[in-house]
């Protein structure tokens, strides 16, 4: 034990009394063992914004394209399955074709443009999260007694040059006069639509008709999207629902096992790079040191070193070097993630194990590094070495 | 000079038709059929040119080498049956080395370094400390004992590393040409550390090519060819030996 002790402290005289050397030595080690960190760091960062990149809404909206025949009936049926917490009609009137828009009843207005016309059931609103920034949503009400309103996404507003629904004012789509009640400012969903006008089903079938296919989009419970989007079809147009087609959101433990799985993969190709790095580092570095060092081992060999003494006493400075190199390249590693993270908008998020851990595997780099050095000193003979 | 040997004295060291050979395309014969003692107390010179086998004898003296015949004995201890374990410990408890390098490591202090040889004895830690401060005030480098080797002299190195040899108590002092990269009054001091701290049962042996230490030591082996013989033989009336620099 006393001879393990002394051969600690005469690795640490070494390695602190050489500070040029053990530096050089440590490059390596400092180098796999941050790139190792800092992959793993950047993994578990790049993870978690992934998951958070799948918002609520995204993650729990079913979208449904269908024929123009599906009624606000058929989106009743759906909106009871469980799971399902709002559903509405929505359709592009003449497929998203521009029609003339003028600012008053009159279909020759002051201000006059072109603009997309998008029908949506009261429903429709809070399932792709309109957001007003100002007046009132129309409701079903206004569908049921045919009231001619319409709503402005925030675009379609500032072309028309109306800020405020303050006093209902009114626009002529297409030769038809419309109280417009509200304006949309956001919407997660259905942002086109801020473009243009927003009107009921009513209001839309006296404009074209129905003749274009309709969506159905639905807010689901989290986790319950992909079971809405398989039974959908079926609620939706029972006797033909081979007619109805779902888009559901992307399965998120699937998509954040891929991402992981991708980084990961990334993670151990640089891991194992950086390591293989430090390993050839500390090995070449170490059969240089004892190539110079020769003349030493001689000496200690004459005044009654072991063999296995010479060999611990350099596998115990190669390890020191390693762990030096870990943990400088664990400080790095974790200094990079965080900078890398911040700049990418990310939390940063560190394994505290792996961290912890990583100073150890700059150890275990350092001895197995050593080992073949310690050996080929261990066999140097004292004459040959003080002959050097 | 008197080969003339004190009976009485106890043998350290016996060789008995005692060879080295080193394998070849011819083998090469450094030493032939060496038989000699030296016994406690004793100094001892070996003289010769450079390539005679003085180098491979002290070697061989201080179980650096081994021999590849004959017979050789370390305090009573046949050296040909001790394992390689065995005859580290032995060197390290019976031999002190001075090489003619000092080989001082640089990063450490002049005590650090008269400490080293003391490492593989297993002592305590002030023990050894104080081992090594007495030994350097033997050879007059108690002010010098924080020192660096690069911040001392030539001939300080040496007194370190005499020092060093010194500090590990040894039945018998190794000096291999321990002046021959130092100036003439510098070697002179160094050859007056040696034998003036020399302890009455501690054997000096010394090989060097400088006749005028040789003529002051009281026994002289010769070496030529790889033979050794007792007496300064051929080289007496020489003043120095040609290629004794390197060991």
């Amino acid at each position: 034990m006393s001879g393990l002790r002394s051969a600690l402290a005469e690795a640490v005289t070494s390695i602190v009394r050489q500070p040029t050397r053990t530096l050089l030595c440590a490059l390596g080690t400092v180098v796999a063992v941050g790139a190792f960190t800092t992959t793993n760091g950047l993994t578990e960062s790049a993870s978690n914004a992934v998951s958070s990149s799948f918002n609520e809404l995204r993650a729990t909206t079913v979208e449904f394209q269908g024929p123009s025949t599906l009624s606000e009936a058929d989106v009743a049926r759906l909106a009871r399955l469980h799971g399902v917490r709002s559903a509405g009609l929505v359709w592009d009137v003449f497929q998203q074709q521009p029609l003339p828009v003028a600012v008053g009843p009159s279909s020759s207005g002051p201000s006059q443009t072109q603009l997309s016309i998008t029908a949506m059931s009261s429903s429709a609103l809070p399932a792709i999260g309109a957001v007003l920034s100002s007046g009132r949503f129309y409701d079903t009400g206004a569908d049921l007694h045919h009231q001619m309103v319409a709503l402005l996404g925030s675009g379609a507003a500032s072309q028309l040059g109306i800020s405020s629904s303050l006093g209902n004012p009114a626009i002529n789509v297409f030769g038809i006069a419309l109280t417009v009640v509200g304006i949309v400012s956001t919407s997660q969903q259905e942002s086109q639509a801020l473009l243009g006008v927003i009107v009921p089903p009513y209001v839309a079938g006296v404009i074209a008709g129905n003749r274009d296919p309709r969506r159905v989009i639905a807010r689901t419970v989290p986790g319950a999207a992909q079971l809405i989007g398989r039974q959908g079809p079926a609620e939706l147009d029972p006797y033909q629902p081979a007619q109805v087609t779902a888009e559901v959101p992307p399965n998120p433990t699937t998509q954040r096992a891929q991402v992981q799985a991708s980084l990961s993969t990334l993670l151990h190709v640089l891991s194992l790079a950086g390591l293989g790095i430090g390993f050839l580092t500390i090995a070449a570095i170490t059969i240089m040191s004892v190539a110079q060092r020769r003349s030493e081992i001689g000496l200690r060999r004459a005044v009654g070193y072991r063999r296995l003494e010479i060999a611990r006493l350099i596998v115990l400075e190669a390890a020191g070097v390693g762990m030096l190199g870990g943990i400088l390249g664990t400080s790095i590693g974790v200094l990079a993630t965080a900078a890398i993270a911040s700049n990418n908008h990310w939390t940063p998020v560190m394994n505290t194990t792996l961290v912890l851990a990583a100073p150890f595997l700059g150890v275990a780099v350092g001895v197995l590094a050593g080992s073949y050095p310690a050996i080929r000193a261990a066999s140097i003979t004292p004459m040959a070495a003080l002959r050097a | 000079m008197s080969a003339a040997r004190k009976p009485a004295l106890q043998e350290l060291l016996t060789l008995t038709g005692v060879g080295r050979t080193y394998p070849g395309s011819p083998p090469v014969h450094a030493l032939r059929d060496a038989t000699f003692s030296v016994g406690a107390g004793e100094v001892l010179g070996i003289v010769g040119r450079s390539g005679s086998g003085k180098s491979t004898l002290l070697n061989v003296l201080g179980l650096l080498d081994l021999p590849t015949s004959g017979d050789y004995r370390v305090d009573g201890q046949r050296v040909g049956s001790l394992s390689d374990r065995e005859q580290t410990a032995l060197r390290a408890r019976f031999f002190g080395f001075v090489f003619q390098q000092s080989f001082l490591l640089g990063s450490l202090s002049a005590q650090e370094n008269v400490e080293l040889g003391l490492r593989p004895r297993r002592l305590r830690t002030g023990e050894r400390r104080e081992r090594a401060i007495e030994a350097l005030a033997q050879v007059g480098l108690s002010h010098r004992r924080r020192f660096l080797p690069g911040e001392m002299s030539g001939g300080e190195c040496q007194r370190v590393a005499i020092a060093r040899a010194l500090a590990q108590q040894p039945g018998v002092l190794l000096c291999d040409e321990p002046t021959g990269n130092l100036d003439e009054r510098t070697s002179s001091e160094v050859l007056q550390t040696l034998t003036d701290n020399q302890a009455p049962d501690v054997a000096v042996v010394i090989v060097t090519h400088d006749m005028g230490i040789a003529r002051t030591l009281p026994r002289l082996l010769s070496v030529r060819d790889g033979a050794v013989s007792e007496g300064a033989g051929e080289f007496l009336d020489a003043e120095t030996l040609p290629g004794g620099g390197q060991p």
